[in-house]
C-alpha cells in the first residue's frame, strides 16, 4: 500500500512538472508575478533586518552630556552620581575641558597647530554615557534624556534618540506599507496562478475525463496541478531570491562609499537563510492556494 | 419507489441488475423509465434501439457518469444508486468501457494509454510493461505500442481503447457503439475481439444500432424503444 502510494505520488509530482513545462509562456507570467510579490517580502526582509540592526547600532552610539561653564567639582560629582545610578546608562566618562581640548588635537593630526593661536579652551567639559544594551526602543530612552537635558549642570545633550525615533517610526511606516503591498501582490499572483491552472485544466480536459473513467480519485486528478501552482510558486520565489541578490550586490556597489562614509565598518547584510526558505515555502503556498482556488472553481460550475 | 428488501429476490451473482429504474434530465419526458433488468457473469448483451431510445443514458448509469432518478442499480453487488463519490472511482477501476470516439490520449503514445489505467492504481513498473503488453497483444496491437494514436486507422484505435479497458481485467465490459466509426468489416472484426474477451470471462453489455451484426452475432438482444424495455 506504501510502495503503492509513493509510486502514484511520484507519477502524478511528474505530472505537474510536465504541466508545467507544457504551459509554457502561461506558467512563466505567474513564474514572474509570484517573484514580484515575493522579491517585495525579500526587500522588506531585508529593509527590516538592517533598519533594526542600525537601531541597534544607533543605540550603541555614546550619548554626551555637555557641562555649563564655571561649574564645581561638587555639582559635577553630584551629577555623576545620578548618571552612574541610572540603570540605562551603563557606563560614565567625565571629560574635563582640558581633557576635551587635548583629544580634539589628536583627532586634528597634522593641523593641531591651528589650535595653538587659541586663547582659550573652547571646549566644554562633558560626560561621555554609554547605554545598556538592552534599552532599544526610543521611547524608553526620551524620558531619560529630558530629564538629563532640564539638569543644572548641563548644557546640552548630544545623542541619537531623535534619530533613532525617526529610524524607529520609518521602520514602523515601511513595515505597514510593505504588508499592504505585499498582500496585494499576493492576491495578484494568486489570480494569475489560477488562470494558469484554469488553462491547464482546459487544456487537458479530455484527459481528465478519462482519468475520472478509469477510476481516478478526485485527488488524484487534482494533485497534478496543485504540484503546478506550487512549482509555480517555489520558481517565482526563487526568482525573487535572485533579483533580490541581484539589487543587493548593485546597491552595495554602488552605495559603499557612502555607507562607509557615514557608517564606518557598518555592512548591509543580505537575506538571512530562513528568510530565504521562509519565501520559498510562501511561494509554493500561494502556488498551491492559486490551484486550489481553480480547481473549486471549476468543480462549484 | 420500491425499497431493495421488496423486490423479487434474485441470485447475487448477477453482474448487473437494475430494479425500476427511471432516468429523467431537467424535469422532460423521461430519458428511461421502469427499466428492470438482470445481467449474468460472463454474458454477452446487446442493447439496442434507435438513436435517443436511452441506450447511452442506460450505460452511463452502469458505471455513475450519470444518477438514475429513481430505481435500483446494483452492478458487482454494489449499490449504484447509493455511492458516494469516493465510491465511484473504486466501481469504475472494474469496469471497462468503450466509445464510439475511442476516448484515447493524443499526445500519449498506444503503450501509455493503455498503462494509463495502471499508472492510476499504481502499479509497479514492471507490472504495468507485463499487463499492457499483454493487453495489446489480445487485441493484435503490440507491435504498434510506441505509435501515436494519430497515426492509427480508426479500427487501430478502437482496438488500443479496448485494450485500455481490459487491461486491468474488468468483471464489465461496456461499449457503446464501438463500431459507429468503423466501416463492415473493421467493424466485425471489432466484434470479434469483443466476443473474444467475452469467451475468456469477461461480461459485455453493447449498445448498438448495428442490427446487422447483432444478428450474425447470436447473442441475447434487449430492445429500447423511447427510453422503455420493448423485448428482452
Amino acid at each position: 500500500m506504501f510502495t503503492t502510494r509513493v509510486r502514484q505520488f511520484a507519477y502524478l509530482l511528474r505530472q505537474g512538472i510536465g504541466d508545467v513545462r507544457a504551459a509554457g509562456i502561461s506558467a512563466s507570467f505567474a513564474v514572474v508575478s509570484v517573484a514580484c510579490s515575493l522579491l517585495l517580502l525579500c526587500l522588506y526582509f531585508m529593509a527590516l533586518g538592517n533598519l533594526s540592526k542600525a537601531l541597534d547600532s544607533a543605540l550603541d552610539l555614546k550619548v554626551i552630556l555637555y557641562l555649563r561653564e564655571n561649574l564645581s567639582q561638587e555639582q559635577i560629582g553630584r551629577l555623576q552620581k545620578v548618571l552612574e545610578g541610572t540603570a540605562e546608562i551603563v557606563n560614565v566618562r567625565f571629560i574635563s575641558q582640558a581633557a576635551a581640548l587635548e583629544e580634539f588635537r589628536a583627532s586634528l593630526g597634522k593641523e593641531a597647530y591651528l589650535l595653538d593661536a587659541l586663547d582659550s579652551n573652547p571646549l566644554p567639559a562633558s560626560f561621555e554615557l554609554s547605554l545598556n544594551p538592552k534599552v532599544k526602543e526610543p521611547n524608553q530612552l526620551k524620558p531619560l534624556l529630558e530629564y538629563l537635558a532640564k539638569r543644572p549642570e548641563v548644557e546640552s545633550v548630544q545623542g541619537g534618540v531623535e534619530w533613532v525615533e525617526r529610524l524607529s517610526n520609518l521602520l514602523v511606516a515601511g513595515r505597514l506599507i510593505l504588508i499592504l503591498l505585499g498582500v496585494i501582490l499576493t492576491i495578484i499572483s494568486l489570480v494569475i496562478i489560477a488562470t494558469t491552472i484554469h488553462l491547464t485544466v482546459d487544456r487537458r480536459r479530455d484527459e481528465i475525463s478519462i482519468m475520472r473513467l478509469v477510476g481516478a480519485s478526485e485527488w488524484y486528478i487534482r494533485l497534478p496541478f496543485i504540484f503546478e501552482g506550487m512549482l509555480e510558486g517555489l520558481l517565482g520565489g526563487l526568482l525573487a531570491i535572485g533579483l533580490s541578490a541581484g539589487l543587493y550586490y548593485a546597491f552595495c556597489w554602488k552605495m559603499s562609499p557612502l555607507i562607509k562614509l557615514i557608517f564606518g565598518a557598518w555592512s548591509i547584510d543580505f537575506l538571512r537563510l530562513e528568510e530565504a526558505l521562509l519565501i520559498l515555502v510562501l511561494g509554493s503556498a500561494v502556488g498551491g492556494a492559486g490551484a486550489l482556488v481553480s480547481l473549486s472553481c471549476r468543480s462549484a460550475k | 419507489m420500491q425499497s431493495l428488501s421488496s423486490l423479487p429476490q434474485a441470485p447475487l451473482s448477477a453482474i448487473v441488475q437494475m430494479f425500476h429504474v427511471y432516468k429523467t434530465f431537467d424535469g422532460q419526458k423521461a430519458a428511461l423509465a421502469d427499466i428492470n433488468l438482470r445481467i449474468e457473469p460472463g454474458e454477452m448483451v446487446f442493447l439496442v434501439g434507435p438513436s435517443g431510445a436511452g441506450k447511452t443514458t442506460l450505460l452511463r448509469l452502469i458505471f455513475r457518469e450519470e444518477k438514475a432518478s429513481s430505481g435500483q442499480i446494483i452492478v458487482n453487488g454494489k449499490n449504484v444508486s447509493k455511492m458516494k463519490d469516493s465510491q465511484i472511482c473504486q466501481l469504475r477501476r472494474k469496469i471497462g468501457v468503450v466509445f464510439q470516439d475511442f476516448k484515447l490520449i493524443h499526445s500519449k503514445t498506444v503503450f501509455e494509454n493503455v498503462a494509463y489505467v495502471l499508472q492510476v492504481l499504481g502499479k509497479s513498473k514492471s507490472e504495468i510493461g507485463r499487463k499492457v503488453w499483454s493487453a495489446l497483444r489480445r487485441v493484435g496491437l503490440e507491435h504498434k505500442m510506441d505509435v501515436y494514436p494519430k497515426r492509427l486507422s480508426g479500427g487501430e484505435q478502437q482496438r488500443v481503447a479496448i485494450a485500455r479497458a481490459v487491461v486491468n481485467d474488468p468483471v464489465l465490459l461496456l461499449a457503446d457503439e464501438p463500431t459507429g466509426n468503423l466501416d463492415l468489416d473493421t467493424a466485425r472484426e471489432v466484434m470479434n475481439l469483443f466476443i473474444d474477451i467475452n469467451i475468456q470471462g469477461t461480461t459485455v453489455l453493447m449498445a448498438t444500432h448495428n442490427l446487422r451484426i447483432v444478428e450474425e452475432m447470436g447473442k441475447r438482444v434487449i430492445s429500447l424503444r423511447e427510453g422503455k424495455i420493448v423485448h428482452h
